[in-house]
């Protein structure tokens, strides 16, 4: 069994837990007699959860433990990175526009790919064309104004 | 019958074939790049089809799924790396056969059987799909709610791994599908007062985020932990050679082609079994019938026809559980009940009823986008193989921005790039530690029909479950439901149960 397994099961567990007894009952509207409660289906998802992920936790901490193919440090270490760089995306999105945004967000994703050669050049054609080509499709073929 | 004609007449409009021809070109070339693939691609422009008329918003989006399965052979037989999952059992021989310098003729049968495979299932789509949805409209809410539940447990364990993972998987996209509105009471239910969750989480902000969103990312780690993942060209794509099928060649594998378009159908019809599955079946079948197994593997003509024309008969039969019983097969048909509900169209048997018109519009356009696709493929073809040579730098950071762009146009807010956001991290793990995004999205999709039968069952059985009894069809569906789960425990799949 592999090690992360572990580890999500228990977070889903704890998830599940959260759900079911903090999140669910005060956000549900409670139902009329004879009907079916709002809170019944995501109730019945939050148990689902804990308990399939509950029998999981019991069957990864029996086993030996093996890595997970494909994820190790670098990839928590990228998606802590990722989750930056996209907040940064929306950032320049929201405040410069769809245009502007859009090109510093291609080109600053595409930088940090490290392109070679005749790839950076590439790179800043697509990063100006795209946006602006998004930008008079929408006006033009939608009807819409992008910010 | 006059709206199967009204439907057709509709189909073979100059607006409808364009819109027909643009998709199959994006499918082509987005199903050639290796790591993007068709679903991806309809995720992205389902948004966009908002401004379309239904007709060509289907149209175009299924002919993107029909162009992509044929494209990612390009790079199966090329480079060796599958552009999409269903093509790995193409490149078997496909890319012996390149390597032995006959692309092109590999590709070419690619595309023929591909074509053939897809227009045997769309045959058996238009004739089954009405008589099957004449049936379905007998079934009441119990029944429903049971066929959704068996739903569940047969595409849980079918996809992925494990069995524990599909349900936890499928729990989760139900609980984000209740976020929003109830549908009894329409009272505000895990909003948390956001004014945005009002209207539930949308199902594009998922589909974007954990299908395309996701799949960029993977693809961005794949290439920063080792640029030589990038694919490398085993043949050269800028000056392929001028081999050619002949028609001869094709027509001695025809028996191949039909066993495998019936395979593939059967596979399609099936909630939850992918192409990817009808490709290694086709494959094993055709290699089992040869008069020369050995050669399989090492470049056989009849190798590359089998598993193309299986994988891609999965296409139109996949739409037969969503038309019959408004239950989407896989992703790509859970993408598409997205596009119809923005459009006004809820999924499921009624439609041939309520919508005929436009459903036997789109079949008609799903038989042009068959020959469409043989055209276009067969002329671009050399042109197609060139995308193979757009580098990763260049194209990924696009789809980022593209991803960003489709998920504001489905909302026109940015709370709905927010979520995509989420979910696309959300993906990225959930591929990562072997949940099926797949199920979770199919759960997310059906949760709204599941509720609603669900609430009006538990009225017609006054809350008493020994009720079901009086519901055979319902009885015997969730007898089967447990014997799927018991199976696959039993069966102790390759990470637990």
């Amino acid at each position: 069994m592999r090690f992360t397994d572990l580890i999500s099961s228990l977070a889903l567990v704890l998830f599940g837990l959260v759900l079911a007894i903090w999140v669910i009952p005060p956000e549900s509207f409670p139902g009329d007699p004879g009907e079916m409660a709002p809170a019944f289906l995501p109730t019945v998802a939050a148990v689902v959860i804990v308990t399939l992920a509950g029998f999981q936790t019991v069957i990864a901490g029996v086993g030996q433990k093996v890595p997970t193919p494909g994820f190790d440090r670098f990839s928590i270490l990228f998606i802590i990175a990722s989750s930056a760089v996209f907040g940064l995306v929306v950032a320049m999105i929201m405040n410069f526009g769809f245009i502007a945004g859009g090109i510093s967000s291609i080109a600053l994703i595409g930088f940090i790919m490290r392109p070679k050669g005749s790839e950076r050049w590439w790179l800043l054609a697509i990063a100006v064309a795209l946006p602006l080509g998004s930008y008079l499709l929408a006006w033009h073929g939608l009807r819409l104004s992008l910010p | 019958m006059d709206i199967i004609i009204l439907g057709i007449q509709d189909a073979f409009t100059l607006t409808t074939i364009l819109t027909v021809a643009a998709g199959v070109c994006l499918g082509i070339i987005v199903g050639a790049i290796p790591g993007l693939n068709a679903p991806m691609a309809i995720a992205i422009a389902v948004p966009l089809t908002f401004y379309m008329s239904p007709l060509a918003a289907l149209a175009f989006l299924i002919s993107v799924n029909k162009g992509g399965s044929f494209g990612g052979s390009i790079s199966g037989i090329l480079l060796n790396t599958p552009g999409s999952p269903e093509a790995a059992a193409t490149a078997i021989d496909g890319y012996p056969l390149a390597r032995k310098g006959r692309p092109i003729t590999a590709m070419q049968m690619a595309l023929g059987a591909s074509v053939c495979g897809d227009l045997f299932s769309d045959i058996v789509l238009i004739l089954v799909a009405a008589p099957l949805a004449l049936v379905a409209l007998k079934l009441g809410p119990v029944e429903i709610c049971s066929v959704v539940i068996f739903a569940f447990a047969m595409i849980s364990g079918l996809m992925g791994d494990s069995l524990i993972k599909g349900l936890i998987a499928t729990a989760l996209g139900i609980f984000f599908a209740t976020v929003g509105t109830d549908p009894m009471l329409s009272m505000p239910r895990l909003t948390f007062d956001n004014i945005n969750l009002v209207s539930g989480v949308p199902l594009m902000a998922i589909g974007i985020g954990m299908l395309a969103l996701s799949e960029v990312l993977i693809q961005i780690e794949n290439y920063l932990r080792d640029s030589r993942s990038g694919a490398k060209e085993a043949v050269d794509v800028q000056s392929l050679p001028d081999d050619r099928l002949t028609p001869r060649m094709f027509l001695a594998v025809w028996r191949t082609v039909l066993r495998s378009a019936v395979i593939g159908t059967f596979i399609g019809a099936l909630p939850g079994l992918g192409a990817t599955i009808a490709g290694f079946l086709g494959y094993g079948a055709a290699r089992r019938a040869s008069k020369t197994p050995e050669n399989f593997g090492r470049g056989e003509i009849e190798g590359v026809a089998a598993a193309e024309a299986a994988n891609s008969a999965v296409v139109g039969a996949n739409l037969i559980p969503l038309l019959t019983l408004g239950i989407p097969g896989n992703v790509t048909s859970a993408l598409l009940v997205g596009a119809f509900i923005i459009h006004g169209v809820a999924p499921g048997p009624w439609m041939f009823e309520d919508h005929g018109r436009l459903i036997y519009g789109m079949f008609a356009a799903m038989i042009i986008a068959n020959f469409l696709n043989w055209i276009i493929g067969g002329v671009g073809l050399k042109l197609f193989a060139k995308v193979l040579a757009i580098p990763k730098p260049v194209i990924l950071p696009a789809l980022v921005f593209l991803c960003v762009t489709g998920s504001y146009l489905n909302d026109q807010s940015f709370f709905a790039i927010e979520l995509t956001i989420v979910f696309a991290i959300f993906g990225f793990l959930m591929r990562k530690l072997g949940y099926p995004f797949v199920t979770f999205i199919i759960g997310f999709v059906l949760t709204p029909m599941l509720e609603l039968s669900l609430s009006q069952a538990y009225i017609l059985m006054e809350g008493n479950i020994a009720a079901l009894v009086n519901y055979p069809i319902a009885l015997v569906l969730i007898v089967m439901t447990i014997a799927v789960i018991a199976r696959a425990f039993l069966r102790g799949r390759k990470t637990g149960p």
